[in-house]
């Protein structure tokens, strides 16, 4: 008797091979079966007809850390059909980590995810120091796979106290950091994280930016010893810093046989040659045997911004940018006075074109109908302008109404579309439960699907598959998942290929204490498979398995 | 295989600070015209906090860059000829 | 010296200044300053628009930097 029989799918493996109709057994958390017609009764039968069948998609770069520890499911990651996320990103991670250090920690967690305090502080117990110890608390708790990465931070901070964030390591330190890292390679691991440009709460470099080069490459060969995963964060938007960052790991990945990944790579029209020479580069390094994966987002990047702060947004509306420096309470009279009021208007629109924030979506707003319109079509329906709507409904608010210019960078298909596509590209950076108050991190797989394979043509679906399951555990060594193979973890995700896309970006209060963040849903996503267990369908949403496992390299 | 020429850089080492690689990677040139050419090539590290300060995982170039950075905006003209 | 500046989208949804940099060689580097350090960019460089700043000396963008 199979636990879960899936009928007449079109099952994409992960592989790249073209897709094929077919069945799937599965029993005991494993692929009994794939492909064929299969007789075998089961404990349940999905219909997968006119979907296709693939593996659970993997998620390489996150920041899911504190948010498994009371949200099993990493919502909504899983149903938008994630079954294993990489967390311990960007140098951080829960452990190893020594109790003194927990509220150091935790600044640098809050500055780069945005979550509140008492998303570290109520929450969950913390119940480990030892990377070892941190695995057990995750083990049975989880609905879907966790590769976690040991970040450098906390490791510097665990050896060198306070000091790590101010000097370099000493020798012996470094030794120490070195059994420290073995240790956690040990418990589960998959790699070691570290940042060029990460900071704390206080704005301060955090640890691992003051170590040295001689450092780096002594962890480096520790991750040598096990064949594991180095991911770094490189300076964004400087040309010149990432073709040095790629040489670096490039250095280590070949001293070292290991492999390596910075990320993000981002296309940006600011400038255009960006994206040609890095990849350049990073082709002549495979050439010599490196490993160094730059990880590309699929999603383009937004400008956020409300009236209450100056933002650089209004640098080519110049009498905009100066009046939103002005404090507060005169600002706000100001925007009220006529004169100030038509002057700002004429600027923005000269001759009654209304182009200029037009095309600005409302983000959150006291009137939720207002959210997620844009401001051109809502300025149509009340018979006034873009820019007399920007102004009116700010002081409405009272200033609190956040305005979002969409798809200011990386925002290109043409040019995107082949970046993804290269073989040489990881698809990832999704940064999935960071910036949480910021912008919805969730969704990029169903942006890839609908963006780059339905309405660009960029990747076909069995490539755009592989692009984020084979490819992603071939490049992470994760050996057990991102293929439907026979006898291989039973992680799978059902979709409509005609459907699968990202929801609108949408304000939630579901943090701690009623925290907000945003998120986008899924659509077109049917079922999701963690081990051999359905953990979340379209029709019954979550479930209660908590099927996940850690997905050592 | 060969690598193609990229601009070159450097890791610091502990104790560093400009003056010091000044002097080890421009030795032919007076010292504070070396610092100034150093941070003229090195403006990423003053756009952020503290500003001019290093640490030891940041890159220092060496040199300036190689070729120019296109961009969609046309060049302005450059009256003084660079 | 300065070469342009235009306003991108830095990585965490906020804008960013790109400044491009003209060096004796020709060749253009760029710094990407937040929003801060734009302002007070323009505020030393006296500069109405982002136009205003092409052609100011590097020299001008370090001191407003440094400070």
């Amino acid at each position: 008797m199979l636990d879960i029989l899936i009928r007449n799918g079109r099952i994409i493996d992960g592989s790249g091979t073209p897709a094929f109709m077919g069945d799937i057994g599965i029993q005991d958390g494993r692929l009994q079966q794939v492909g064929g017609h299969i007789t075998a009764e089961a404990r349940r039968e999905i219909d997968a007809r006119g979907q296709v069948v693939a593996p659970g998609f993997i998620d390489p770069h996150t920041h899911f850390d504190a948010q498994l520890m009371w949200d099993a499911e990493a919502r909504p990651a899983l149903e938008h059909g994630v079954t294993t996320v990489v967390h311990g990103n960007c140098s951080l991670s829960l452990a190893p980590l020594k109790s003194e250090h927990r509220p150091r920690l935790v600044g640098m967690f809050q500055q780069i995810e945005e979550m509140p305090d008492a998303a570290f502080n109520g929450a969950f117990e913390w119940q480990w120091e030892s990377f070892g110890d941190f695995v057990k608390a995750l083990r049975g708790q989880i609905a879907l796979n966790v590769a976690p990465l040991a970040g450098h931070s906390p490791l510097r901070l665990w050896v060198m106290g306070e000091d790590a964030a101010q000097r370099a390591a000493t020798a012996d330190e470094i030794a120490q950091m070195q059994d420290l890292l073995r240790e956690c390679l040990e418990a589960g691991a998959v790699g070691l994280s570290t940042s060029y440009v990460d900071v704390d709460e206080n704005l301060a470099p955090v640890p691992s930016r003051f170590a040295h080069f001689d450092e780096l490459d002594a962890l480096s060969a520790v991750l040598g010893e096990y064949g594991r995963m180095l991911q770094v964060v490189p300076e964004f938007f400087s040309t010149d810093i990432t073709l040095a960052r790629v040489d670096q790991l490039a250095e280590l990945s070949l001293r070292h046989g290991i492999p390596t990944t910075f990320s993000p790579l981002f296309d940006s029209a600011l400038s255009p040659g960006n994206v040609t020479r890095i990849m350049d580069r990073v082709a002549e390094q495979f050439a010599r045997g490196a490993r160094v994966w730059p990880q590309v987002q699929t999603r383009p990047i937004d400008i956020s911004f409300s009236l209450e702060q100056a933002s650089l947004f209004f640098m080519a509306q110049p009498m905009w940018y100066m009046i939103q420096r002005l404090p507060r309470a005169e600002l706000l009279e100001k925007l009220q006075d006529p004169a100030t009021r038509k002057a700002l208007i004429d600027a923005a629109e000269p001759g009654g074109m209304t182009l200029a924030f037009a095309h600005l979506l409302i983000r959150d707003s006291r009137d939720a109908s207002l959210i997620g319109r844009t401001l051109g079509d809502l300025a149509k329906e009340r018979g006034t302008t873009p820019a007399t709507l920007l102004i009116d409904l700010s002081v409405e608010e009272d200033l609190n109404i956040h305005f979002l210019s969409a798809s200011m960078g990386h925002e290109d298909p043409a040019r995107v579309g082949p970046l993804l596509a290269n073989d040489l590209v990881h698809v990832g950076a999704s940064d999935a439960g960071a910036h949480i108050q910021s912008f919805a991190t969730y969704g990029d797989t169903g942006y890839l699907f609908s963006t780059f394979v339905r309405d660009g043509g960029h990747l076909s679906l069995e490539q755009a598959v592989r692009k984020i399951t084979g490819d992603t555990a071939q490049i992470w060594g994760l050996r057990d998942r991102g293929l439907l193979r026979t006898g291989m973890a039973a992680d799978v995700t059902i979709f409509d290929p005609e459907n699968i896309a990202r929801g609108e970006e949408l304000p939630v209060n579901d943090m701690p204490e009623n925290g907000m963040r945003y998120v986008r849903s899924a659509s077109g996503v049917d079922t999701v498979i963690v081990n051999g267990e359905l953990a979340w369908s379209a029709e019954g949403g979550y479930t209660a398995s908590r099927a996940g496992v850690i997905a050592s390299a | 295989m060969t690598l193609s020429r990229q601009r070159s850089f450097l890791a610091p080492e502990p104790g560093d600070d400009w003056d010091t690689i000044a002097q080890r990677c421009l030795p032919e040139d007076e010292s504070g015209s070396a610092v100034a050419k150093l941070k003229s090539w090195n403006l990423h590290l003053f756009a952020r906090n503290p500003p001019g300060s290093f640490t030891g995982s940041d890159v220092i170039f060496t040199e300036g860059p190689l070729e120019a950075e296109q961009s969609l905006l046309p060049l302005p003209a450059d009256p003084q000829g660079g | 010296m300065i070469a342009d500046a235009t306003v991108g989208p830095g990585h965490d949804g906020e804008a960013v200044l790109v400044v491009r940099v003209r060096h004796e060689n020709g060749a253009h580097d760029s710094v990407t300053l937040s929003a801060p350090a734009a302002r007070k960019l323009m505020d030393d460089c006296d500069a109405k628009d982002l136009e205003d700043l092409a052609g100011q000396p590097w020299q001008r963008l370090l001191s407003v930097l440094e400070t």
